[in-house]
């Protein structure tokens, strides 16, 4: 009798005791899968968002520095429409090509971005194309399109600026 | 063995509230560390959200912003103004000290500048604070600057450094 | 021995109970801190959030002629702008700094819903907008007879439809019998405005406006002592500050940052007229440059010290300077704003 009521005594503490430790585990997993939650980073989305964007309709308006008169957006026009403007002898795709390279090293290659710029004509042949380590191997974050009306010719041509991450 | 008993059951009651006081405070430690993260992710992300709205205020305020019937593109800025307001940091010391105090309670420590890709190349500070804190935010926007006497657009990229 | 076993058994059970009381009285005094401090905790955790969404409205840069009602717990916020430039809002404790951002209200709120009216101050470009507050518990009693009945129609129009709807404003010319119950359960804030006409014998607190020409130009203020306002965002700065002190502020934080604009458009102004020298533009330009000056000078010496010559050479000023800007822009030159 005696021995029974020690055994109970002694099961009733034990209970208590495995009671503590599962509690105590639960806490400590808790916690640890706390910390490996991943949080947002509000600004690098909004970065690469609104870069994509703004970079192209930046870039369209952008007048030509040896023929002002004419901006990146009447180049691809012209360009993807027969190329009859000439500045400083120089065809339209030519300059085109010249102007998009010189802002992008200045801008984009600086600052060691991944990225793929691209001027498409209306039956989707590349006019141009620039690209950083945004080939196989990395993640698309974001695209921005620009369409350009081509009237009187239809259709648009298609200007795209894709952000890449490594 | 009967004062024995009576210690026991003591011993036995002392030693469920040493316990129970234990899960307590385990628990008030957990929650409090919880807490804890959740405030400091908070923090964190309202000055991600603070250096994200500068950047869409500044390009907007009229100090910067292109006029009317000029260049109507998205995040215009004129360069003349551009032009004036980096000015102002550079006058006298009194001058400084004016557009600078005034701007600081608006701005507080940032850098923001302005780099023109094209045509040329030319960095333009507009505002610079750059305080105690070792942690930046940097946002870059790209921007067409307006040249109203040419009546040119150039291309340029508006860079804040938000300072933490 | 029987005896004393009952006796040791009927202590113990003593003890144990006098135990079971200061162990329980322990926990309970531990749990009801712990609640009260998350309690708290908690009260300044929301009053963080209000102020949080209050700033995003006051920013210096909002759409013009914006009303929004803002609901939010019972609460009450004290909004303080001084003399000695101290100027911030406060709810439950927690205060926000508030040094650029001019907010006309009255000196405290209370209740579940604020009224916020956005309108840019503009003399004659875009200088910030001013942010207007009120409660449904505020009122505004426009004194008006045959006198004035145009020009207090011409303000109480211009009120947006939800502010006017909402907001409790009388017309009439007996401020002292103002047809509602003033008690203070019902009411917080109650104001007479005399547009354009002489004040009344009148127990509470009252503004008087003197509109020289119209509501977009300038004129005297008069809480209890004078004062002016330029423009129509001004006026109705005037109408919704709780006294001259408050209104004085916050025109002072308008007039600093009039002047930094003045004298960057000034620069700007300086680099067109000698970009456009031998065009038709220059005339414009030369009589932009002269006005800018003006304006620099007047807002250099600050709100405070307007006198009515200065306010009205500062009107000619913004006056000339839109002139002149419609003028270039008619002629296809590079505008000044």
């Amino acid at each position: 009798m005696a021995q029974i009521k020690t055994r109970n005594a002694q099961a009733e503490i034990m209970g208590l005791m495995v009671i503590v430790v599962l509690v105590t585990l639960g806490f400590f997993f808790a916690v640890s899968l706390r910390s490996n939650i991943k949080t947002s980073d509000i600004q690098s989305d909004y970065t690469d968002k609104q870069l994509s964007t703004t970079f192209i309709i930046a870039l369209l308006q952008t007048n030509i520095k040896d023929c002002p008169e004419y901006n990146v957006e009447d180049l691809i026009i012209d360009c993807a429409t027969g190329e009859n403007i000439e500045c400083n002898w120089v065809g339209s795709c030519d300059m085109l090509e010249t102007t998009l390279n010189e802002i992008t090293d200045k801008s984009l290659i600086k600052w060691n971005s991944a990225f793929n710029l691209s001027v498409w004509d209306n039956e989707d042949n590349i006019i141009y194309t620039r690209a950083q380590n945004c080939g196989r191997g990395s993640t698309r974050i974001r695209t921005g399109i620009q369409p350009v009306q081509l009237y009187p010719v239809p259709g648009n041509a298609k200007f795209t600026l894709t952000i890449c991450k490594q | 063995m009967k004062s024995k008993k009576s210690q026991i059951q003591l011993a036995e009651s002392i030693g469920v509230i040493v316990v129970i006081t234990f899960l307590m405070v385990m628990g008030i430690v957990v929650y409090h560390r919880f807490r804890q993260d959740s405030i400091e992710q908070q923090i964190r992300e309202k000055k991600e959200i603070d250096a994200v709205s500068l950047s869409n205020t500044i390009t907007s305020l009229p100090e910067l912003k292109c006029s009317a019937f000029s260049s109507e593109g998205v995040s215009c800025i004129d360069l003349y103004k551009i032009k004036a307001i980096s000015g102002c940091l550079e006058k006298t010391v009194d001058e400084i000290n004016y557009y600078h105090d005034y701007y600081y309670d608006y701005f507080y420590n940032a850098n923001i500048s302005v780099i023109q890709a094209y045509p040329e190349e030319k960095t333009y500070t507009i505002y610079y604070e750059e305080g105690s804190g070792k942690n930046i935010d940097q946002i870059q926007v790209p921007v067409t600057i307006y040249d109203p006497i040419s009546e040119t657009n150039g291309f340029g990229v508006l860079i804040i450094k938000v300072f933490n | 021995m029987i005896f004393f076993k009952k006796k040791r058994a009927a202590i113990g059970m003593q003890f144990n109970w006098i135990f079971v009381l200061i162990a329980g009285g322990i926990f309970l005094i531990m749990i009801t801190s712990i609640i009260m401090t998350q309690q708290s905790a908690s009260n300044q955790e929301i009053s963080a959030k209000l102020i949080q969404k209050l700033n995003s409205y006051f920013k210096i840069e909002q759409e013009s002629n914006v009303f929004r009602e803002i609901k939010t717990y019972q609460t009450v916020i004290d909004f303080r702008c001084t003399e000695e430039g101290v100027s911030d809002y406060r709810v439950s404790g927690i205060t926000q700094q508030t040094p650029v951002e001019p907010i006309f209200a009255p000196g405290a709120l209370s209740g579940q819903t604020i009224y916020l009216w956005t309108m840019d101050w503009k003399a004659p470009f875009k200088i910030m907008s001013f942010s207007f507050v009120s409660n449904p518990k505020t009122v505004f009693y426009f004194y008006n007879d045959s006198q004035n009945e145009d020009m207090v129609r011409k303000v109480i129009n211009e009120f947006p439809k939800n502010l006017s709807r909402n907001m409790s404003y009388k017309v009439g010319k007996n401020p002292d019998n103002p047809d509602v119950d003033l008690g203070e359960t019902n009411y917080d804030n109650y104001k007479v405005i005399y547009l354009n006409h002489d004040v009344t014998d009148t127990e509470y607190p009252y503004v008087e406006i003197t509109i020289e020409n119209d509501m977009d130009g300038y004129g005297e203020i008069f809480f209890e002592e004078e004062s002016y306002f330029l423009g129509k965002a001004s006026l109705y700065g005037a109408i919704f500050s709780e006294d001259k002190e408050s209104y004085e502020c916050n025109m002072e934080k308008a007039f600093k940052r009039y002047k930094i604009l003045s004298n960057l458009m000034l620069s700007r102004t300086n680099e067109l007229k000698a970009g456009y020298s031998y065009s038709s533009c220059a005339d414009n330009y030369y009589n932009a440059v002269v006005n800018l000056k003006t304006i620099n000078k007047t807002t250099s010496l600050g709100f405070n010290e307007l006198t009515e010559e200065s306010i009205e050479e500062l009107y000619k000023a913004v006056n000339s300077l839109e002139r002149a800007n419609d003028y270039l822009a008619l002629r296809g030159c590079p505008v000044l704003y």
